[in-house]
């Protein structure tokens, strides 16, 4: 957690896009969010009938850690829309993303329920030799 | 029936690994929620599966519980959940993320 689903139209997002998108999400999401690297997934799919694109090109879909402001989600849904449309030549409009709120003590990851957001160094210390 | 959601790799987990690996979640949530799964299965496609911006090996289990659950019992059944996508995976604790979520709306 988080994890981002990027469904696309096929052979709208290159194999090359995917590996720049994939290091701009975990960018951006760190840099709103502080959340650790470590936490952030990005999975990439084509004509997937679970995130379905309703006439647009790309549907990002984020599952987060409940917490973040409203201005946060807004900035990460802006910031990640801007980055998906840059790397594979669309316009904002053929964009969607979204994101969906999900308690911590929901998830566990490293064997460990996921922390709360704002307090990951004491978790990451314990499961630095994991 | 309870919906489950199995996020792979593609090509890292053997068919018959798969099939266990399903019939356990079935009998978790049999023993656990007294129902049967319904498991999405989701293969991330080779090259598309990324976690800290680096090619991924994390294996995902999602599913929404049945009843409300207590924190107590939440945190005994993500770790048993966790420990039968790791037997049935290889994959270590680093690599696979369990949720249980309330039930839906």
């Amino acid at each position: 957690m988080p994890l981002y689903m990027c469904n696309a139209v096929r052979g709208v997002i290159s194999d090359a896009a995917k590996q720049k998108i994939a290091a701009d999400l975990t960018d951006i999401h760190c840099e709103i969010t502080g959340a650790p690297r470590t936490f952030v997934h990005v999975f990439f799919f084509e004509d997937a009938p679970h995130l379905p694109v309703n006439g647009q090109s790309v549907f990002l879909f984020g599952s987060i850690r409940a917490g973040r402001s409203e201005v946060q989600k807004q900035d990460l849904t802006n910031r990640m829309q801007a980055a998906v449309a840059k790397h594979c030549g669309l316009s904002l409009q053929e964009v969607v993303a979204a994101t969906s709120d999900v308690p911590a003590n929901w998830v566990m990851e490293g064997g460990e329920v996921l922390p709360e957001p704002g307090e990951e160094a004491t978790w990451l210390a314990a499961h630095r030799s994991v | 029936m309870i919906p489950v959601m199995c996020i792979v790799q593609e090509g890292q987990i053997p068919q018959n690994s798969e099939r266990d690996l399903k019939a356990e979640i079935g009998a978790f949530t049999q023993r656990t929620f007294s129902v049967p799964a319904d498991i999405d299965w989701i293969v991330v496609p080779k090259g598309s599966g990324f976690t800290a911006a680096e090619p991924s090996t994390t294996v995902i289990a999602s599913l929404h519980a049945n009843r409300p659950l207590p924190q107590p019992e939440r945190v005994a059944l993500l770790k048993e959940l966790g420990e039968i996508c790791m037997l049935h995976t290889g994959r270590t604790a680093n690599e696979v993320v369990t949720s249980i979520r309330n039930p839906k709306d």
